[in-house]
């Protein structure tokens, strides 16, 4: 740390590092200095200039969010001076602020509201015409009302250097200058041309807004901030588990926010977390257990539907238990993973149980050698090895930190990838672009001699140069983070998780893999392997009957999929919506979503998080795991079953070692709890230099490198099983009608 | 008095942009002096002479240049601010018009004291047929080597290049400008880090405006003390002023600092246009505080003498306004002015000249009330000294001064009492 300085602040006297912007000071302090342009993180810009304080020996007021504190300085920031500073500048923002707050969603929560209430005077002086500016729909997603803005430019900083996406700027000058889209037709008044905000859509503009002008387009106009219960969950959309704050209005989804959440995201969340949860409440989620007949489902009684189920699964676990599969899936809740496992081991005794995914994140916990970063260590690491994985397009939250890393700290960022993602154009220092699928010769090139660089270099198509750079940098950094995709599977992922050992223990090393669903490594914790695809060769031989929980592997894996479920006899699915694969069923159970539930998430970052129930669920759902229990139950077998979630969880930190100690008190204390991962042995260099080799001969020589860049919103636009049922998804980047009704009706 | 003619001294050459009549006039002298003496001696020289800059703030040119630190690893620049466009000042136009070549040598100069290896020139987009001129006549110096690689054998590489600006007042504040110039909105920047660290693409660099670059020949050939003394203590040299408004002659003349403000009206100008009382004189463009024929009476054109009757010299645009001009209007003007040019960066300047000449509109409209004055009174304090850059205040000055020295002025456009509703008979 720098020096320290002593300063004054109204008569008293404080500390704080030279350097440190006076808003800061404080505001750490607990002395009040109000703001609309200062936002921790962004770059200063003294713009608002609701932020005066009288610095002794200056002679005009100094904008504390601008100012670095100095030795001896001597600083006023409540004097008669500067609350009338301050009313006039109140005066002047409420000018032409349209003062619609009965109808603006913010009321209530507004940064502008409490300024006044606390600063301004009542009277207002404006006696002239205010400015009207027409409405400006930027996107499918958001709206912006030019006449709210208080032009803090919070907005804009927060898409230029936290997202990196510098959709928003400022158009035309003085009274007239509002915020915009870049670079786009206007009509003679610069304004609604339809929707023109290219960016990736997360809405964080809109979280960061002071005022209501930026506001949610899906959630505008449908509820008042204080007249929505809102509840703290985890985002359901990928492995980097945002929290996120549900806003519930009756039994409806209103919106999610992240505003002031403490969570490991702060405020930041992307399109999906932010605008891809409504499904929750959509109206085509499946509300009663259902029983095929002939071609047709017939909504049943839960009592029919487990009687049903139970009566097949015994019939055909009796002539061999393990004709019986069960598979999970990355998305359901520990608690669920949990119970399903033990249904499969203590209630059919079937060993042919798993989840469908194909990722090998098992594989990667056994040979771990060190531990596993959180996100806030990966904002603070110095150097960073990505090897695969599209963090800016899959895992949003994992791309903001190490945006963050490289931007706040010039951290030394390298990426491995066989796509020009947006992460190795933009951020990387160091940029192999390698062969589709030949990570393997890249891990080599580090394990093994420098001689052998030249034909690991030739087998990646990369520069010997470039790999000579990334093996000098990985060997010879005293800190690493390594990040590794989902690409990366089988002895290669092995070899990485090898890899901090074989740097030698005294470094520093942590790792970051990037899991593509919510609960991707609490589901293997769970003992949920990634091994379906090894199961469906089995369908309609070894394996006859198939319960399927929180599974699309029809839409997501196609054909094969869809060909070995209708060899089986016997098909069960537990679902949210009537998918491809529900469709195949014979029996399918309601389930509850994530918002419906009590449970908990293990993220990428292994850190446990609490999932809550925001609102009931629709009908006749229920959680996956007591459908499970309620089946045993009628199976008349024992599973141990328990009757909830916070009981079920109980046991699993009672079995599994790295869930010790963790309670849902504590979740609730501490937002994450990252699971204690016990370390591998470090095996021997020749032996993963062999399973390397292995790997590097499968390598297919003549495939090409893939040049075109990765398109914004390949994955985050991407629509699924869930967020073809959130509307504003749909309508933005869903298919047309008749492809919706040909993927949910086939 | 004479008209002193040091700036202008070529202005009545023939062929004055041709570098050929520049050498024969002893141009480019200056130059390898300069490139013969240490860095050190020209600022100290440029110092020593109390060169003030010319472009409104008066800071003492030497010093600006002494602040850059000549030993950080970086580039430097140097940046020429020739994008002119405070109301009333037109001296800079000239300047380059018929004698770029002084300004190409003051740069030149300027850039070895500095190390700066590339200058600009910041030209408002409207002198676009001055862009013609300056490029010529950097051409022709490039050619007689005295622009480009190793200039006259003393191993110092210079260039300039000419830049457009886009039409934006604020950008001639030379933040903003560097702004402009890096191809960002032109939005002043938070000082500090003053230009002088950290300014073009972050590296050090000086802002100068064109009339202070075209006097540092002058100063290097025939010595600071000669430069110094042609002015006051304080305020070295000439200067030029634009003079317009009511008067006989207008025009731009150069004089030397502290030379009697009447003098400029009654010599160079030649009197009141149509023997008119004066009523008041805008004396270093719009942006200062108005004075009236009072103070005008006691003011000399120095920086100095300025300040003492309320008001400053600015960049030397002399606005004379006689007995027949209504005040209210004059800054009504100007107002809409300010309005139209605030970049909307901070909320001062961008809602307080909004606001401001929204009154004035009404005033204007004969709907004005006395309680209107004072509500203009207040908003000026909320914006003086309060706003990101100087330009609020610029807003600010014209109007607190108008209501100051010329209220009746503004009373007379007042409503004189509510209308009364009264029954048709």
């Amino acid at each position: 740390m720098g020096d320290i300085v002593n300063l004054k602040i109204n008569g008293k006297d404080y500390q704080a590092p030279k350097g440190k912007l006076l808003i800061e000071v404080c505001l750490e302090n607990g002395i009040h200095v109000p703001n609309f342009c200062y936002y921790p993180d962004l770059t200063p810009q003294a713009a608002c200039r609701m932020c005066l304080v009288r610095i002794e020996k200056m002679h005009k007021l100094a904008t504390s969010c601008t100012v670095e504190v100095g030795e001896g300085m001597v600083v006023h920031t409540e004097t008669e001076e500067l609350l009338e500073a301050r009313k006039g500048m109140l005066d002047f923002i409420l000018g032409n602020h349209p003062l619609d707050c009965p109808v603006c969603d913010k009321g209530g929560q507004c940064e502008l509201q409490d300024m006044v209430f606390e600063h301004g005077t009542v009277y207002a002086h404006y006696n002239v015409k205010k400015q009207a500016t027409p409405e400006w729909r930027l996107s499918p997603f958001i709206a912006y009302d030019p006449q709210r803005c208080v032009r803090c430019y919070r907005c804009i900083r927060e898409c230029t250097e936290v997202m990196d996406v510098n959709a928003l700027g400022k158009i035309f000058r003085g009274t007239h200058e509002v915020i915009g889209p870049y670079g786009l037709g206007m009509d003679k008044r610069g304004m609604d041309k339809g929707y023109s905000l290219d960016c990736e859509q997360c809405g964080n503009c809109v979280e960061i807004c002071p005022v209501g002008a930026l506001l949610s387009v899906d959630s505008r106009f449908r509820s008042r901030p204080w007249d929505m219960k809102e509840t703290v969950t985890t985002c359901t959309h990928c492995g980097d588990g945002c929290q996120i704050n549900l806003g519930v209005r009756g039994n409806d989804y209103v919106r999610v926010a992240s505003k002031d959440m403490k969570g490991i995201n702060g405020e930041f969340l992307c399109v999906k977390g932010r605008y891809g949860c409504s499904f929750i409440s959509s109206q085509e989620r499946i509300t009663k257990p259902m029983i095929r007949r002939g071609d047709k489902f017939e909504e049943v009684s839960w009592e029919e539907a487990l009687r049903f189920t139970a009566n097949k699964l015994k019939e055909i676990s009796a002539k061999n238990k393990d004709s019986v599969a069960i598979l999970g899936s990355p998305r359901l809740t520990n608690e669920s993973s949990f119970t399903l496992r033990r249904f499969a081991e203590k209630g059919l005794g079937t060993s042919n149980f798993g989840q469908v995914a194909d990722s090998d994140w098992d594989r990667f916990f056994a040979n771990l050698t060190a531990p596993i970063a959180t996100h806030n260590q990966v904002k603070k690491a110095k150097n960073i090895l990505m090897i695969g994985g599209d963090a800016t397009e899959n895992h949003p939250l994992s791309a903001m930190v190490i945006r963050y890393a490289v931007r706040k700290h010039n951290a030394n960022l390298m990426v491995v990838n066989s796509r020009r993602t947006k992460i190795a154009r933009r951020q990387a220092k160091l940029f192999l672009h390698i062969r589709p699928e030949s990570e393997a010769a890249i891990v080599a090139a580090i394990f093994e001699s420098e001689s052998e660089l030249a034909r690991l270099a030739d087998l990646a198509k990369v520069k010997v140069e470039q790999l000579q750079k990334l093996r000098e940098k990985v060997l010879g950094s005293e800190e690493l983070t390594i990040v590794v995709g989902p690409e990366v599977q089988g002895a290669t992922l092995e070899a990485v998780a090898q890899l901090a050992g074989f740097l030698n223990k005294e470094r520093a090393v942590n790792y970051l893999p990037l899991a593509k669903y919510n609960n991707s490594i609490g589901s293997v914790d769970m003992g949920l392997k990634p091994n379906g695809h090894n199961l469906m060769k089995a369908f309609g031989s070894q394996i006859q009957a198939l319960y399927l929980a929180g599974s699309n592997p029809v839409e997501q894996y196609g054909k094969d999929w869809e060909n070995a479920l209708r060899k089986l006899s016997f098909l069960a699915v537990a679902e949210l919506f009537m998918t491809q694969t529900a469709r195949l069923a014979d029996v399918v159970f309601p389930v509850n979503s994530f918002a419906e539930q009590d449970g908990t998430f293990t993220n990428n970052a292994t850190q446990v998080q609490r999932v809550q129930r925001a609102l009931e669920g629709a009908g006749q759902v229920r959680p996956d795991w007591m459908v499970i229990n309620a089946l045993a139950r009628e199976m008349r077998v024992d599973i141990g079953a328990k009757g909830s979630s916070v009981s079920i969880f109980r046991d699993v930190t009672a079995e599994l070692a790295s869930y010790n100690g963790i309670t849902y008190e504590r979740i609730k204390k501490e937002s994450a709890v990252q699971t204690t991962r016990a370390l591998a042995q470090t095996k021997d260099s020749s032996i993963i230099c062999k399973d390397l080799a292995a790997e590097c001969s499968k390598i297919n020589t003549s495939a090409e490198l893939n040049k075109t860049n990765v398109a914004q919103g390949e994955g985050l636009f991407r629509i699924g099983t869930m967020t073809r049922h959130s509307p504003v998804m749909q309508e933005a980047f869903g298919e047309s009608k008749e492809e919706k009704a040909e993927t949910v009706n086939a | 008095m004479a008209e002193l003619k040091v700036l202008t001294a070529r202005f009545g050459t023939p062929n004055s942009t041709h570098i050929d009549t520049y050498l024969r006039d002893g141009g480019y002298k200056a130059l390898e002096k300069a490139l013969k003496m240490t860095q050190d001696d020209v600022i100290n020289e440029v110092k020593k002479s109390a060169l003030r800059g010319r472009g409104g703030a008066g800071f003492s040119a030497g010093v600006k240049w002494s602040f850059v630190p000549r030993q950080l690893n970086k580039p430097k620049y140097l940046v020429c601010n020739a994008d002119e466009s405070e109301p009333g000042t037109c001296k800079d136009r000239p300047l380059m018009e018929l004698d770029p070549h002084q300004l190409i040598e003051g740069m030149a100069i300027g850039s070895y004291a500095l190390g700066a290896n590339l200058s600009f020139i910041y030209i408002r987009g409207e002198y676009w047929y001055l862009i013609d001129i300056l490029e010529k006549a950097i051409q022709q110096a490039k050619d007689r080597g005295y622009l480009g690689k190793n200039i006259l054998g003393s191993g110092f590489d210079h260039n300039i290049i000419v830049h457009p600006g886009a039409g934006a007042y604020i950008c001639g504040e030379e933040t903003a400008l560097l702004n402009s110039l890096e191809g960002k909105r032109g939005h002043p920047r938070i000082k500090p880090p003053f230009p002088a660290v950290v300014g073009l693409y972050g590296c050090p660099t000086v802002v100068n405006n064109v009339e202070t670059l075209a006097a540092v020949p002058h100063i290097i050939n025939k010595g600071a003390d000669w430069y110094r003394e042609l002015g006051t203590e304080k305020s070295g040299g000439s200067k030029m002023f634009s003079l317009s408004g009511h008067v006989n002659k207008p025009g731009n003349y150069e004089v030397r600092m502290g030379y009697p403000l009447m003098d400029l009206i009654n010599i160079e100008g030649a009197g009141m246009r149509g023997g008119k009382k004066l009523k008041a004189v805008i004396v270093g463009g719009s942006s200062v505080p108005i004075i009236n024929a009072e103070a005008a009476a006691k003011c000399n054109l120095d920086y100095e003498s300025c300040q003492s009757v309320g008001t400053m010299l600015g960049s030397g645009g002399v606005i004379v306004m006689d007995e027949t001009v209504d005040i209210f209007e004059t800054t009504f003007n100007l107002i809409r002015f300010y309005n139209h040019e605030s970049c909307g960066w901070c909320t001062p300047c961008r809602e307080g000249t909004d606001w401001l000449l929204k009154i004035f509109k009404k005033i204007k409209a004969g709907m004005g009330e006395e309680s209107d004055l004072d509500l203009i009174l207040k908003l000026c304090v909320n914006i003086e000294g309060r706003s990101h850059c100087p330009l609020g205040e610029a807003a600010v000055w014209p109007i607190t001064s108008a209501l100051k020295h010329f209220s009746d002025d503004f009373k007379k456009h007042l409503r004189k009492s509510l209308p009364v509703l009264t029954m048709a008979k």
